[in-house]
């Protein structure tokens, strides 16, 4: 594979592209050059400090290492997902990590264990980036399907007290808010299926292109990613929000005043 | 069924900026509904009638105190046994998106009562209530609030519970849907021997329907007894400043 490598003095002049952002920024009294310069400053450093990660990670190969830099990214994702997220439940964070990993878990044996037969299964070149991605989106699933199972449970509070007075369990009667929350997390991943390689490339399958690689096998790749993310962000959702409901009522299928009233 | 609540005390904390605010909703409350009456529970908003309501059904738990049914603490039944015995109606229809037929078989089924004696028991409710069986097939959005809340007050007594709780009802409803719904009940009582624990700030309708009403104000007992005798002569200044402000408002 063969491909033009970036030097330092050619990320200095890709810097003229924030340049001409901030320009435009500026000239039109947006407000938002510091917000420019935070943004570029930080994608700028983080990038290089993961990747002097990374370097040192493949260059060791020691899977514990590798499984460790999967769980750091689990615990950043579980609290990024409840950042997003307006009210708090209990043990949120500890239901949101776990859905992750549960996930993250199935999803990694069946991609790189059944599918890539990937040997050793910790063979960071593929487990990273594949992790990566599964995290990432399952996390912005939880956060969504979270935050959008609060706003529905406070909407539809007298439907799900109608089906809990009419005897149906908590998760029975939080059936209607539930539905709303799964279709809001899922949605963004099934809009993005709809439209890929029509509107857009997506990344992965653009890097392999430009790495080299021919572009059928960087599709059959993508294909992959796509059903891999819609499968682990099911998944994750679906655990956030059979556990999360359970923190919403009481154990005598009350639901908790807490999540009716206004905050 | 008979009913008897025993010193019942319910505070409610709120939070606010984390800011903990104690409110006593209800404060050791004692009285007893007897078997197929209709008891009206009537006070001012924020009187704590309708919270009153949910200790009943178990939508809430007491703080202190305890509401017996047959001699029975509820505290101590399983919730689910409570609430086939005990239905609710809310002051909103709370009907389910649907059709009426989905909304009416929504309790069948969590009773596992099968499709072919649902259908035999909704019709038998139909026809007693009067209403066409055209309404099954209808989404709710396309009925009225008035036929919105009869279908609500259907969906509960088809499970053929031996109490209803009835939170005011009538609300959001005209005059001519308000007496519709107020004849309901008085039937649903003298035919099926259903014993009623009626909510309202309206005294009218506790005259018209009830036998036995409780006057609560605050979160205090003020006065219990027959209906007729509270209103014609109160035995409290509370009781009388009530039914006099109401007057006023008219």
């Amino acid at each position: 594979m063969s491909y033009i490598k970036i030097s330092f003095i050619d990320l200095l002049v890709s810097l003229s592209l924030i340049g001409s952002a901030l320009l435009i920024i500026y000239l039109e009294k947006i407000k938002l050059e510091k917000d420019i310069l935070i943004g570029a400053l930080r994608a700028f450093l983080q990038l290089l400090l993961i990747g002097c990660i990374l370097k040192i990670i493949f260059d060791l190969n020691k899977w514990y290492l590798i499984l460790t830099l999967v769980s750091i990214m689990i615990l950043i994702a579980g609290y990024d997902a409840l950042r997003r997220v307006k009210k708090r439940i209990p043990y949120a964070y500890l239901i949101v990590a776990g859905a992750l990993t549960l996930s993250a878990g199935i999803t990694l044996f069946l991609v790189l264990g059944l599918v890539l037969k990937v040997k050793p299964w910790f063979t960071p070149q593929y487990l990273i980036p594949i992790a990566g991605m599964i995290i990432g989106n399952s996390m912005s699933a939880a956060s969504l399907a979270l935050d959008r199972l609060l706003s529905e449970v406070k909407l539809r509070r007298y439907e799900i007290e109608a089906a809990l007075s009419l005897g149906a369990g908590f998760y029975q009667a939080s059936h209607f808010a539930l539905k709303e929350a799964f279709r809001a997390a899922l949605i963004p991943t099934l809009n993005t299926m709809m439209i890929v390689g029509v509107v857009q490339l997506p990344g992965m399958m653009t890097g392999q292109i430009i790495a080299g690689a021919n572009p059928q096998d960087a599709v059959r790749y993508q294909i992959l990613v796509m059903y891999m993310i819609l499968s682990a962000s099911t998944l994750t959702t679906f655990l956030t929000l059979r556990c999360s409901s359970m923190q919403i009522f009481t154990k005598f299928h009350q639901l908790k005043e807490e999540y009716i009233l206004e905050n | 069924m008979k009913l008897s609540f025993q010193n019942l005390s319910k505070v409610k904390f709120t939070a606010k900026n984390h800011i903990f605010k104690e409110s006593q909703v209800l404060n050791d409350i004692s009285f007893k509904i007897e078997e197929k009456e209709i008891f009206a529970v009537i006070g001012p908003s924020g009187s704590g009638k309708t919270t009153l309501l949910r200790l009943v059904n178990r939508l809430e738990e007491p703080t202190g105190g305890d509401i017996l049914l047959d001699g029975k603490s509820i505290l101590k039944m399983e919730v689910f046994k409570l609430r086939r015995k005990i239905g609710m109606v809310f002051q909103v229809p709370a009907l389910f998106l649907g059709t009426v037929e989905e909304n009416l078989f929504y309790g069948l089924t969590l009773r596992k009562i099968n499709r072919e004696d649902g259908q035999i028991r909704i019709k038998k409710y139909l026809s007693y209530l009067e209403i066409d069986e055209e309404i099954l097939s209808r989404d709710i959005n396309t009925l009225s609030l008035g036929q919105q809340q009869r279908i609500s007050i259907l969906r509960t007594i088809i499970l053929e519970p031996e109490v209803i709780l009835m939170d005011e009802p009538t609300s959001s409803l005209d005059p001519s849907n308000t007496n519709l719904i107020l004849s309901l009940i008085k039937e649903l009582n003298q035919k099926l021997g259903i014993t009623i624990i009626y909510v309202t700030h309206l005294m009218e309708q506790a005259k018209i329907l009830s036998h036995r009403s409780l006057v609560l104000i605050n979160g205090e007992k003020v006065e219990e007894g027959e209906t007729e005798k509270i209103f014609s002569s109160p035995a409290k200044q509370e009781t009388r400043d009530f039914i006099f402000g109401k007057l006023v408002n008219f």
